[in-house]
């Protein structure tokens, strides 16, 4: 009886992890607004929370696009179809890197979307003209190991 | 959590922990809030925050979860507020029908995050920083401000809430739904039930 619930709780725990970094990834291939906001030293308040939303309106039109745009951008495709494979395949190797006991694979997650589309850009930028892309989502497992594993 | 070597009061140092941290943040403040825009307006006022107390933050307290203290703190006043707001609109939409939400709002939406906002933002905060930044329950106790010693049993509350919440089930064919694509299904499933 104890041993079920405590399958039960850990495969909660998975369930929960994958569901996490699922969203995130949406999150992390988007950059922090340019240009070190907070150094702003606009002093009346209003300027400041008039600035604030102007940059809450641009970076979540931002987020909501890049979302679908990393995605896209990532896996070199606008296949819906592949993105979801991408999703599964960075949290798999992300998981894997986990030591028993460890949770957590934001970081890992993070590093891996942004290596991702670092590749791609590199790609892009190099004329990959010959019609032969790689994609993540169907090449199986996403290549290389991010630099940093997660720690605890 | 890995943690880079920081000093206090160095602008340097700021830029590249806004750098590095930013997107963690926002997904946490994301889980407590519930909406980008709301979100987003959190982070940048945490890094406002922070950036005037860079000098103050003391080494022996990762960099990154003295930030997640500042920017939970600007999470809850933002949920009070916004109940202060909704009681206002309550009073004065009485009678009248409630307008929609907005409909891309929903379909990014998934089970798990609505969820999430059932809870007390400290219980959110703790599942975030637990199961997906990967934080110790010292670093957790840190940034909710809290003793070390309660971090487990409020982890293991927040976690039996959220699975009465969701009715989980061990079954994936029960499991909630989530916004994104899963293996084998065409198009992008909404909340509702739709593709597109």
């Amino acid at each position: 009886m104890a041993a079920e619930g405590e399958h039960l709780i850990n495969a909660f725990d998975t369930w929960l992890e994958d569901e996490l970094a699922s969203g995130f990834i949406r999150f992390s291939e988007v950059p922090p607004p340019p240009g070190a906001p907070y150094r702003a030293r606009l002093s009346p308040q209003v300027s400041r929370r008039l600035a604030a939303k102007t940059m809450v309106v641009v970076a979540a039109a931002a987020i909501a696009l890049a979302g679908t745009t990393a995605l896209a951008a990532v896996t070199g495709s606008a296949n819906p179809q592949v993105w979801g494979q991408y999703v599964q395949d960075v949290v798999t190797t992300c998981k894997s890197q986990l030591e028993t006991g460890q949770h957590g694979i934001g970081t890992c997650v993070s590093a891996l979307a942004r290596q991702k589309g670092a590749q791609q850009r590199d790609q892009h930028s190099n004329g990959q003209g010959n019609g032969q892309k790689k994609h993540a989502g169907q090449g199986g497992q996403p290549s290389g190991v991010p630099g940093a594993s997660p720690q605890r | 959590m890995g943690e880079l070597h920081y000093t206090p009061g160095s602008v340097e140092d700021f830029d590249r922990l806004y750098r590095s941290s930013f997107s963690r943040i926002l997904y946490t403040i994301y889980a407590i809030v519930g909406d980008h825009a709301a979100a987003e307006d959190c982070t940048h006022d945490a890094f406002v925050r922070a950036f005037k107390a860079w000098k103050t933050w003391k080494p022996d307290a990762p960099a990154e979860a003295w930030l997640h203290r500042i920017a939970i703190n600007v999470a809850y006043s933002h949920i009070r507020q916004r109940k202060l707001r909704e009681v206002g609109e309550l009073v004065r939409r009485l009678g009248r029908p409630e307008a929609g939400k907005d409909p891309t709002e929903v379909a990014e939406d998934s089970d798990l995050f609505r969820a999430l906002r059932t809870l007390h933002p400290d219980q959110a905060a703790a599942i975030v920083l637990r199961h997906h930044h990967g934080y110790t329950n010292r670093e957790i106790a840190f940034a909710l401000g809290c003793p070390e010693s309660t971090i487990s049993s409020r982890l293991a509350k927040a976690k039996e809430r959220l699975r009465e919440e969701l009715k989980w089930s061990p079954d994936p064919a029960q499991q909630p739904k989530s916004p994104f694509v899963r293996q084998g299904e065409t198009g992008v499933v909404l909340t509702d039930g739709r593709r597109r």
